[in-house]
C-alpha cells in the first residue's frame, strides 16, 4: 500500500464538446466542492478519469450521482472510466455501481 | 490485483487471523460503508489473514443492519447499547482473534493505507503503536484553528497530570500487539470519548513500548467532536483515572510480583533462571500480575520480549540501582524479587556493589522484597571469577563484599539456594532473615532420551573464568587412544568477563579431531545439547553457586564428572545428585573418570537415572511455593493474623 494523499487534484481538458476530467487523491467532502467547479458546466461529452481516486467517501459518491442525474437532464453524456478497486467496492456495496456509467 | 484477493477474503471464512480490525460505530450509515470498502480492498491485498469487526453501539439510523447485510464471511457485527465508543471498542477487542489489534473510525479519517507503517512499528518491537496527527511528519487537512489551540493545551495538560508522552492521544487509529489491547481493556473502565487516553495511562503506567506514527489524517467536516464541550469532559476523566488507577492494581487480583533480573534473549548470568522462576511465578493461582525488571539489550534484541517485560538497567551502569527503584515506583508491585549474584550489576566494583544496595533501598521505599542470592562473597575465588587484582584490592573487595552482604541481609528476606550458604549467613552474620530455596528443575523432565552410538562427552556454560576447557581438551586428546571415534562438545559462549577465550582455545588446539564448539546455545536448543551426549562434564577449579548444569544434566538423564569441590559436592551430598569425581586440573584424572562413564553404558544410565529422580523431585514450580508462603506473610496476604507482616510494615 503507498500513502495516498489527503487532498485530491483534479486534471481538466476542456474542448468545444468533450470534458476530460482526470481525478487523483481523496474524493471526499473537503474535496467535493472544489471538484464540481472543475466539472460544471458539463460538455456534451463527459468523461470521469478515477483512476487516481485512492478513496471516495459518501459525499464523493453522492457528487458523482448529481453529476451523473445533471448530464441525464440536459441530455448530455458522461462517462465513468478507471474505477480502482476500493472505490468500485464501495460503489457496489452502495448499490451504485449498477446504476453509474460505468465505462 | 487486489480485487480478487478482496473476493477471496469475502467468500471463505479464515480459521485463523493474524489482524483484527475493530470499528466502532455510532449513527454511522451514512458514512460507514464506503470506509468498509476501502479498507476490505487494501487490507486483503496485504495478504494479511485478517477479520473485521464492526461493533455497533447502539446506533438508531439502522447501521447494524446495513452493515450486517453485507455478505462477507470475515466480518462480523456486534451489537449493543449504547455504551460510548470505548465501550463499543472494548467489546470489538474482547471479541477479536488477531496478534495484532487495529481499531480505526468509521469516517477513513486516516486513510487505511496508513496501516503497513504501524504494523511494521510493533513488528518492531511497539507494543502499541500510535497513528499520530502530531508526530513529526504527520499531515493534518482541514483542522480548523480552534481545535489546534485547544488540543495543544490539553496535551499539555495531559502529559502533567498523566506521564502520557504521547503528543496525539485521540487519533482513532491504533493498533496494539493482541495480548496488549486484551490486557489493557480487561483492565480499563472508561467506555465513553476519554477510553483511549486510559489505555495510554495504563500503557505508560506498564512501562509498555508506545510509538507515535505521523499519519496523513483528514478531519470529517461533521467530526462528531465539539472541542470545547469534549475538553471539559476530558479533564474531569483525566482526573478521574488519576484517582481510579491511581493506587496500583486493584487488589483481589492476586499478588503483583516484580522479579529484578538478567533475562533472556540477554546472555547474563541467571538469564534462564530468572525467566524459569518468573513463568512458574506466575503460572500460581495467587499471582495476578508480573513485572520482570531486566537488563537493557543493544538495539532490537528487546523486540521479541513479552509485555510485561522493562528493560530497565544496564549491566555495569552505577545508576542502575536508582533505574531499578524509579522502575519499581512506577509499577507500585506487592513485593519484589531479586534473582542475583554477587556480579550481577557488573564486573566492575563500584556499578557491582551499588546495585547490591538495590533490595534494601526498595525495602526502604516501602517495596517488600525478597534477594534469591545465587552465590556468597565468602564461597567465590575473586581471582578466577574474574575479579582478581592484586592483593590488596582483592582484600578491600573481600571487606566490602562482606559490608555488602550486609546490604543484602538488609532486604526483608533472603533465600539461598544451599543449606551450607543458610548456614554460614546464621553463623557469620547473624542473620534472621534467611531461608533455603533450592535451585529446582526449570520444568518437570520427559522421560530421559536415549544415550547417543558415538560416545560424547559435553561441557556447557559460559567459559573463559573459572570454567576452563584446556583440561578437558587434554583429558579428550587421551580418550581418543582408548576410543577414536570419541566426541567432545564444547557448548556455550565466553563470559562476558573473557571475550575471545573459546576463539583462542580453539586456535590452539585446531590439531584435536571430534570437537565441537556450539557457540551460545539458545533455550531451545538446551534438550538437544544434552540429550546428545553420554555425560556431562565439570571442567572447573573453582565454583560460584549451586549449579544450574547439574542440574539440567538431571533434568535430560546424564551423569555428571566432576570435581569434588565446593558448591557441586554440596549439590551431591545434599541433593542425591551423582558423579564420577577428578582430581581438579589433572587431566589424566579427568580422562579416567570420563571413561569410567563412557566405557560403561550400565554406569551412565545408573548415574543418569539418580540425577533425573532427583532432578524430578525437586520442579521450580514447587521451590515457587516455598517464595509464595513466604511472600504472603510478607505482604500480609495470607490467611489469618501475620506477626511477620505486621513488622515489615513497622
Amino acid at each position: 500500500m503507498t500513502r495516498p494523499p489527503t487532498t485530491l487534484d483534479v486534471l481538466v481538458r476542456r474542448d468545444a464538446d468533450d470534458l476530460h476530467l482526470s481525478l487523483s487523491g481523496r474524493l471526499d467532502a473537503h474535496q467535493v466542492p472544489g471538484f464540481l467547479a472543475a466539472a460544471e458546466p458539463l460538455a456534451a461529452r463527459t468523461t470521469l478519469d478515477l483512476g487516481g481516486v485512492t478513496f471516495m467517501d459518501s459525499s464523493g459518491l453522492a457528487a458523482l450521482v448529481r453529476l451523473v442525474r445533471t448530464a441525464r437532464a440536459a441530455g448530455q453524456d458522461l462517462g465513468i472510466v478507471n474505477v480502482q478497486d476500493g472505490v468500485r467496492l464501495a460503489m457496489e456495496i452502495t448499490g451504485l455501481y449498477a446504476v453509474l456509467p460505468i465505462r | 490485483m487486489s480485487y480478487p484477493a478482496f473476493e477471496q477474503w469475502r467468500d471463505v471464512p479464515l480459521p485463523r487471523v493474524t489482524l483484527s480490525i475493530v470499528v466502532p460505530a455510532y449513527n454511522e450509515s451514512e458514512r460507514i460503508l464506503p470506509t468498509l470498502a476501502a479498507f476490505a480492498v487494501a487490507v486483503s491485498g496485504t495478504g494479511e489473514p485478517w477479520e473485521l469487526i464492526v461493533s455497533d453501539d447502539g446506533s438508531r439510523d439502522g447501521t447494524a443492519d446495513l452493515v450486517g447485510a453485507l455478505p462477507w464471511a470475515n466480518l462480523r457485527v456486534l451489537r449493543h447499547a449504547n455504551t460510548g465508543k470505548g465501550g463499543a471498542v472494548r467489546r470489538g477487542v474482547r471479541a477479536a482473534r488477531g496478534d495484532l489489534i487495529l481499531f480505526a473510525d468509521a469516517d477513513n479519517s486516516t486513510p487505511i493505507e496508513e496501516l503497513p507503517r504501524l504494523i511494521a512499528a510493533v513488528r518492531a518491537g511497539a507494543h502499541v503503536a500510535i497513528g499520530s496527527r502530531a508526530a513529526e511528519g504527520a499531515e493534518e487537512v482541514g483542522k480548523s484553528a480552534v481545535r489546534r489551540v485547544v488540543s495543544g493545551g490539553l496535551r499539555r495538560l495531559t502529559r502533567l497530570l498523566t506521564g502520557v508522552t504521547a503528543e496525539d492521544t485521540q487519533c482513532g487509529f491504533k493498533l496494539f500487539r493482541g495480548e496488549v489491547a486484551r490486557d489493557l481493556f480487561r483492565r480499563g473502565v472508561l467506555d465513553g470519548f476519554s477510553f483511549d487516553l486510559e489505555l495510554l495511562y495504563l500503557a505508560a503506567r506498564d512501562g509498555l513500548r508506545v510509538v507515535e506514527v505521523p499519519v496523513r489524517w483528514v478531519d470529517a467536516p461533521d467530526s462528531k467532536v465539539d472541542p470545547v464541550k469534549d475538553s471539559v469532559k476530558f479533564l474531569k476523566d483525566v482526573l478521574m483515572l488519576r484517582r481510579l488507577h491511581g493506587s496500583g492494581h486493584p487488589r483481589g487480583d492476586g499478588l503483583h510480583l516484580a522479579v529484578v533480573t538478567a533475562y533472556p534473549p540477554g546472555r547474563r548470568s541467571l538469564n534462564e533462571y530468572g525467566l524459569h522462576l518468573s513463568r512458574v511465578l506466575a503460572d500460581k493461582p495467587e499471582v495476578g500480575h508480573m513485572t520482570i525488571l531486566a537488563d537493557r539489550l543493544p538495539g532490537g534484541q528487546e523486540a521479541g520480549d513479552a509485555p510485561n517485560v522493562r528493560r530497565v538497567w544496564d549491566f555495569n551502569d552505577p545508576l542502575s540501582a536508582l533505574r531499578v527503584l524509579l522502575a519499581l515506583r512506577r509499577a507500585r508491585p506487592d513485593a519484589v524479587i531479586f534473582n542475583l549474584q554477587m556480579a550481577s550489576f557488573g564486573d566492575r566494583r563500584v556499578p557491582a556493589a551499588l546495585g547490591l544496595l538495590t533490595p534494601m533501598l526498595a525495602r526502604a521505599f516501602g517495596t517488600p522484597s525478597v534477594t534469591l542470592l545465587h552465590n556468597l562473597f565468602e564461597t567465590v575465588d575473586l581471582d578466577r571469577a574474574g575479579f582478581g587484582g592484586n592483593p590488596l584490592k582483592v582484600a578491600v573487595t573481600r571487606s566490602f563484599g562482606r559490608l555488602f552482604t550486609r546490604a543484602l541481609l538488609a532486604s526483608n528476606l533472603v533465600a539461598t539456594t544451599l543449606p551450607r550458604y543458610v548456614k554460614l549467613l546464621r553463623e557469620e552474620y547473624g542473620a534472621q532473615n534467611v531461608f533455603l530455596a533450592p535451585h529446582g528443575t526449570f520444568q518437570l523432565p520427559l522421560p530421559p532420551q536415549p544415550f547417543p552410538e558415538v560416545p560424547t562427552v559435553m561441557t556447557f556454560g559460559k567459559f573463559g573464568t573459572y570454567k576452563r576447557v584446556e583440561v578437558l581438551i587434554e583429558a579428550h586428546r587421551a580418550l581418543l587412544t582408548r576410543d577414536p571415534r570419541a566426541r567432545l562438545v564444547i557448548a556455550g559462549s565466553d563470559t562476558p568477563n573473557a571475550p575471545g577465550y573459546l576463539a583462542g582455545v580453539q586456535a590452539q588446539f585446531a590439531d584435536v579431531p571430534n570437537i565441537t564448539f556450539t557457540g551460545y546455545v539458545a533455550e531451545e536448543d538446551v534438550p538437544r545439547v544434552f540429550s546428545d551426549c553420554t555425560v556431562v562434564a565439570f571442567p572447573y577449579n573453582a565454583t560460584t553457586g549451586s549449579s544450574g548444569v547439574l542440574h539440567q544434566a538431571g533434568e535430560f538423564g546424564r551423569g555428571a564428572v566432576m570435581p569434588n569441590i565446593g558448591d557441586l559436592a554440596d549439590l551431591i551430598q545434599d541433593e542425591g545428585y551423582r558423579a564420577e569425581f577428578f582430581e581438579p586440573e589433572d587431566a589424566q584424572s579427568l580422562a579416567d573418570a570420563l571413561w569410567r562413564v563412557l566405557s560403561d553404558p550400565r554406569q551412565a544410565a545408573a548415574l543418569g537415572d539418580a540425577n533425573w529422580r532427583v532432578a524430578s523431585s525437586l520442579p521450580l514450580s514447587d521451590v515457587a511455593d516455598w517464595y509464595l508462603l513466604h511472600l504472603e506473610d510478607l505482604t500480609g496476604t495470607a490467611p489469618g493474623p501475620s506477626p511477620r507482616a505486621q513488622e515489615a510494615q513497622a
